[in-house]
């Protein structure tokens, strides 16, 4: 009964029924349509934080800027030449401290490490490096290219009594080596032989003199061992007798092992992340079979490494299998890139003794799993590239600071060998912390592959659905308020009466209220349909292709390529009901607060007052 | 035979401003079949008086007995339903349903079901004189006496045997005033109704068969009857 005539009433007054219904749709529709957008917006975002990575590299910057010369024994003058200096090297730790960011990885300085690998080179040598002692063919400078025979060879593959020409590009007064005598020293291939000693139309190579038994180590403190032997910079040395018994003999024989190592060697780069690793970041290397190194992994210092095809190839390898790594040394002065050029053949080691005049010894040998084979191409990123046989390990695989004693080199941080993860959307928080730091040596560039640029263009869809939604709102509070006050305030003579004939209270209420409800319920349900429609067609549209570019966020654009796509999401059905129901239970609210008001009055007052 | 007993029954409401004592130590009876008058200046109390005889308020002090059960005990709502009926000045009918529905309305709030109560509405609706080409017409559609008459016929169907008639001939013409009174005066006489009946008409009053005068909030029996 109580339906029956709330229904009756309704449709006795169709216009302002059709009227109510038809607004509580469209507040249904702006909501739905504010929600799903809201929902699409977020959950785009969260799909394109899955999908995108914020890393930032750090470089130390030149403190100033000096003049120096270089002799150019051609022209027989000096070249002038500008370079930058650094004041106190800075270390990664500055970074590390920022108070108050929220790294997922933290700013490092990597070294790569150096891992001697038996199997990888069965050859004899190469001809284009070698240490021997050699003597001259006749009394001469070594500028322009002086002839000389070798006596002895202590590493390499050239012969004794073979010829070869030496000069010195560097010294302004180059050394003058006398016939008879012989002299150590390690070469390697570096030009065409020039000069009176070289027969008109000879295109043979000269040798020039290589860093040989230098040392450059470090401490961890970037400090720089004392080495006593080589206080004189000295490339060569005269063999005279017991000369092999002294110090500097002593280490020049163990160059013997220089080629061996060379050939041997493959860098090893430990990371705590693989994005962090340029080549990676920028996909000139990629994952062709297996599987990345997981979170877990790198946290956990899991024995995996992924390792390049070429190098799985020569070993053998292939997924699942075991690659036995002993590290021996860890070179900070250059990235893995610099120091093993892409199709360079291999690693080129600059010393191959500490500052004892010892070769470095392994200082961590482990087995570790291939879980992913990558391919890598050189795109001319330089220092950013992938290395040649490049290995890549999880950081906390090796026990940590395990290398002390085995630093080759050092040099400040660089883009190529530190860097750093930060949530996607914190680099302009992540900028204003630095820079109230106040630290200008260092400059920071930031990598997002425009999740910036997007995450604006979403945040601007949100608002956009927020609008949608806080209009929806506010329309539905509107029309509620007022639609109630037509059907209840208008219906209170109704009440009044109906309480007179002894209806409860809560038997008026659904009697006016059933009918109202009703509406509103089909006005919801109608909306949210259409407005769960719309989104659709809207994520149909926007989703068709999002294209965005691989650009630093710092405005300095690094590529254009289109990168990927990534599809909107429509937001399921659930999403519509919840607004929908949401608007329904308001309107409930709405039209019970009203009958309330109305029913806590006393029935013959309230004719009273009609009447009056 | 006695149908409502007020015993030193008070009343007071608070307005904007004060405390206004609307009823004031009133003890009276009123008897099956009987028409009763009740005027006064307004603001005298006649309406809360009768609001409370309706069951709507429950005086501060006193007791009012319907059918000797007392009504501060029973279930007022139920009682509003089976044993009291109010008409007004303004009829009150519900404006979106037709002449037959507002009477069948009480009936079905009863529980009666639709097809019997709407016999039961065509026969009051007869018994008042509203003929059946106005059954199926909204009240807008029809004169105030005729609006008046099908609210008896209304409160005849709420199936008590108490009539309360706040000022029921205000708004009509003399013509529809006099068919109301005599509707009224027979409900009481033919059918054993206790009509209350609250007007500013003398001449109304004087047709009673008891006048009662309100003033002040204390009511008394007019002499003389």
């Amino acid at each position: 009964m109580t339906f029956y005539y709330s229904i009756k009433q309704m449709m006795r007054s169709p216009l302002k029924s059709i009227l109510f219904f038809l607004l509580i749709a469209v507040c249904a529709f702006f909501l739905a349509l504010g929600g799903a957008f809201a929902y699409m917006g977020s959950d785009e975002l969260q799909g394109f934080d899955e999908k995108f990575t914020t890393i930032g590299t750090v470089e130390q910057k030149y403190e100033g800027t000096e003049t120096r010369s270089s002799w150019d024994p051609e022209k027989q003058t000096y070249e002038y030449y500008s370079t930058g200096y650094f004041g106190e090297w800075i270390d990664d730790s500055e970074l590390a401290d920022l108070d108050g960011v929220d790294y997922i990885l933290e700013p490092k300085q990597r070294p790569y490490f150096g891992a001697y690998i038996e199997d990888l080179y069965d050859g004899i040598g190469s001809p284009n490096w070698g240490t021997v002692v050699a003597a001259p063919v006749e009394t001469g400078s070594m500028y322009p290219s002086l002839l000389m025979r070798v006596v002895r060879t202590i590493d390499g593959t050239m012969e004794e009594g073979e010829l070869f020409y030496l000069c010195d590009h560097q010294g302004r007064t180059p050394d003058v080596l006398e016939a008879g005598k012989e002299y150590v020293m390690q070469i390697y291939m570096a030009n065409f032989a020039h000069g009176p000693a070289v027969s008109e139309g000879e295109e043979v190579m000269e040798y020039w003199l290589a860093y040989g038994i230098h040392s450059r180590q470090y401490t961890m403190e970037k400090e720089r061992v004392y080495d006593p032997v080589n206080e004189e910079e000295r490339y060569y040395d005269e063999v005279t007798d017991g000369f092999f018994e002294t110090e500097r003999g002593k280490r020049w024989l163990k160059m013997e092992n220089y080629q061996d190592l060379a050939m041997h060697t493959i860098p090893v780069q430990p990371t705590d992340g693989t994005c962090l690793l340029m080549h990676f970041y920028d996909n000139e290397a990629q994952i062709t079979e297996g599987r990345d190194i997981t979170e877990k992994e790198y946290k956990e210092g899991a024995k995996v490494c992924l390792v390049p095809e070429n190098l799985a190839m020569r070993l053998g390898k292939e997924l699942g299998d075991t690659l036995t790594l002993p590290l021996y040394y860890a070179d900070y002065s250059r990235s893995v890139g610099e120091a093993s050029m892409l199709g360079a053949g291999g690693c080129q080691l600059n010393n191959i003794l500490n500052a004892k005049g010892e070769l470095y010894e392994v200082f961590d040998e482990q087995e570790y799993k291939i879980v992913g084979i990558y391919t890598a191409e050189d795109k001319g990123s330089g220092a950013y590239s992938a290395g040649e046989n490049e290995v890549v390990i999880p950081w906390n695989a090796v026990p940590e600071d395990s290398w002390k004693d085995n630093i080759v080199g050092w040099y400040p941080m660089s883009g190529a060998t530190t860097s750093f993860q930060i949530p996607n959307g914190t680099i302009e928080e992540f900028q204003e912390k630095w820079d109230a730091l106040g630290i200008d040596e260092l400059e920071i560039r930031f990598y997002d592959m425009g999740y910036t640029q997007l995450q604006e263009n979403l945040e601007n869809r949100r608002l956009m659905s927020v609008i949608f939604l806080i209009s929806g709102c506010v329309m539905a509070v509107m029309i509620l308020c007022f639609f109630s006050s037509l059907f209840i305030t208008g219906q209170r003579e109704r009440i009044a009466v109906e309480r007179l004939m002894g209806r409860t209270k809560r038997q008026c209420a659904a009697s006016i209220l059933t009918g109202m409800l009703l509406l509103s319920a089909a006005g919801c349900a109608v909306g949210s349909a259409a407005g769960w429609l719309a989104s659709g067609k809207a994520a149909q549209s926007a989703g068709d292709t999002i294209e965005f570019d691989r650009t630093y966020s710092d405005n300095v654009i690094a590529n254009t390529e289109p990168e990927s796509e990534a599809e909107a999401k429509q937001a399921g059905p659930v999403l519509p009901c919840i607004t929908g129901g949401i608007l329904l239970a308001t309107s409930a609210a709405v039209s019970g607060g009203y009958m309330g008001k109305v029913l806590r009055k006393e029935p013959l007052r309230m004719l009273g007052e009609i009447e009056e | 035979m006695e149908r409502i007993r007020v015993e030193s029954v008070s009343y007071s409401y608070q307005n904007k401003y004060q405390t206004v004592e609307a009823v004031k130590d009133v003890s009276c009876s009123f008897e099956t079949g009987t028409l009763y008058a009740v005027t006064g200046e307004s603001g005298s109390g006649k309406s809360t008086f009768l609001s409370l005889l309706a069951g709507l308020d429950c005086p501060d002090k006193g007791k009012i007995f319907v059918d000797g059960e007392d009504l501060s005990v029973i279930d007022r709502d139920a009682y509003r339903r089976e044993k009291v009926a109010v008409i007004y000045q303004a009829f009150h009918l519900f404006p979106l349903l037709t002449a037959l529905e507002n009477v069948r309305y009480p009936l079905e709030i009863q529980g009666m079901p639709r097809k019997e109560a709407g016999e039961q509405a065509r026969g009051y609706l007869c018994a008042v004189g509203i003929g059946e080409e106005k059954f199926g017409k909204y009240p807008r559609m029809m004169s105030g006496g005729e609006q008046q008459r099908i609210a008896i016929a209304r409160a005849m169907a709420s199936g008590g045997k108490l009539l309360l008639a706040d000022e029921p001939t205000g708004n009509l013409d003399t013509e529809n005033e006099e068919k109301v009174v005599e509707l009224l005066i027979s409900l009481a006489h033919d059918r054993d109704y206790t009509v209350i009946l609250v007007t500013h008409n003398r001449e109304i009053a004087e047709r009673a068969d008891v006048w009662m005068v309100m003033k002040d909030g204390r009511l008394t029996v007019k002499p003389g009857l």
